[in-house]
């Protein structure tokens, strides 16, 4: 017998992006991996605090540093403003952060403005890349012998063109690179609790995030329960 | 590339862990700013006697623990100075430096 699909959040949402380069399963995966990181820190309805995630949880998984004298392009310039944080390639272990998101990420909205929500995307980000261990084992394969650090310059294109349809993007782990980005839009917003569809606003107002990653949130949302529908049946 | 963090650094970020203390709580009793913090940890500034004495004071620690966090701190130092009174001391430390230097 067919069952109905059942009613989604944000099932109306305008929404004219491409695929995601994800499967169900791998999306499903993240969302509740995210989730239950936040569960970690007790943020259960609450805004993620990303610091207490960084102080207490990335320990046990890996690195950081917040250092600037870290973000030298290949000849060993500086790499314009536009890169904020990077993850080592090689293992996924290290998280480098430009001093400045360390201090927004610490202080907060209240003191940083438009740069806590920049700073918040970035580490959330980078989080995805460290905290999922067959995405590590991943990253590692791919990287074998590779003595820069791969990501270093993906992450400064995609910072160049803040892109976030990684299909577009040119480069061979555009799909690591949109888990990160579903990792970090599930642990800001607890996409797998949403029962209804609350508004963007209301949305980035409640967890501590702008509009822009509101709406990928409600994205993501829309997404997770389709996936889950689908491999329900 | 990897993070090699300083031994003070290391202590520090225990020292918070262990009592559960977040870095915005940290700064603000110990009143220096997220940046600071952030420097020191990374070893571009290296501890000073005040930001030591500080965390003492901020974490609690007993008088055992606190020589131990100044132990770390003297030996994070990126740069130590050495005035030697007497050419006696002047040699002493030179053949250190040069040991060093050898091994």
């Amino acid at each position: 017998m067919l069952q109905p699909f059942p009613t989604l959040p944000y099932q109306g949402l305008r929404d004219d992006r491409p695929k995601r380069i994800s499967d169900h399963n791998t999306l499903v995966e993240i969302v509740d991996s995210a989730s239950e990181l936040r569960s970690r820190v007790s943020c259960s309805d609450a805004p993620v605090c990303l610091s207490s995630i960084l102080q207490f949880e990335l320990p046990k998984y890996g690195n950081w540093t917040a250092d600037d004298r870290h973000f030298l392009d290949l000849q060993g310039k500086p790499i314009d403003g536009s890169l904020e944080a990077f993850c080592d390639f090689r293992e996924g272990r290290e998280i480098f952060l430009r001093e400045w998101v360390f201090e927004a990420i610490v202080e907060g909205h209240a003191a940083h403005g438009e740069d806590f929500f920049r700073a918040s995307e970035s580490l959330g980000h980078e989080f995805g890349h460290v905290f999922r261990q067959n995405h590590k084992l991943r990253i590692a394969a791919r990287n074998r012998g590779c003595e820069g650090s791969t990501n270093k310059r993906v992450a400064h294109n995609r910072g160049v063109d803040r892109a976030k349809d990684w299909s577009k993007v040119n480069t061979e782990n555009a799909d690591l690179e949109e888990e990160a980005d579903m990792f970090c839009y599930a642990l800001h917003v607890p996409v797998s609790k949403l029962r209804k569809s609350p508004e963007i606003l209301e949305v980035s107002e409640k967890y501590n995030i702008n509009s822009e990653m509101a709406h990928q949130c409600a994205l993501l949302a829309k997404d997770y329960y389709r996936a889950k529908a689908v491999l329900s049946v | 590339m990897s993070i090699e963090k300083s031994a003070f650094a290391r202590k520090f970020e225990d020292l918070a862990r262990d009592r559960r203390m977040t870095f915005k709580v940290i700064a603000e009793q110990m009143q220096v700013s997220a940046a600071l913090i952030a420097r020191v940890l990374n070893g571009s500034r290296p501890p000073t006697s005040e930001f030591v004495d500080k965390s003492i004071q901020t974490f609690g620690l007993s008088e055992r623990d606190a020589e131990q966090l100044r132990f770390f701190s003297d030996i994070s130092q990126s740069k130590i100075t050495i005035r030697p009174r007497n050419e006696e001391e002047a040699r002493k430390v030179v053949a250190f430096k040069r040991s060093l230097q050898k091994g």
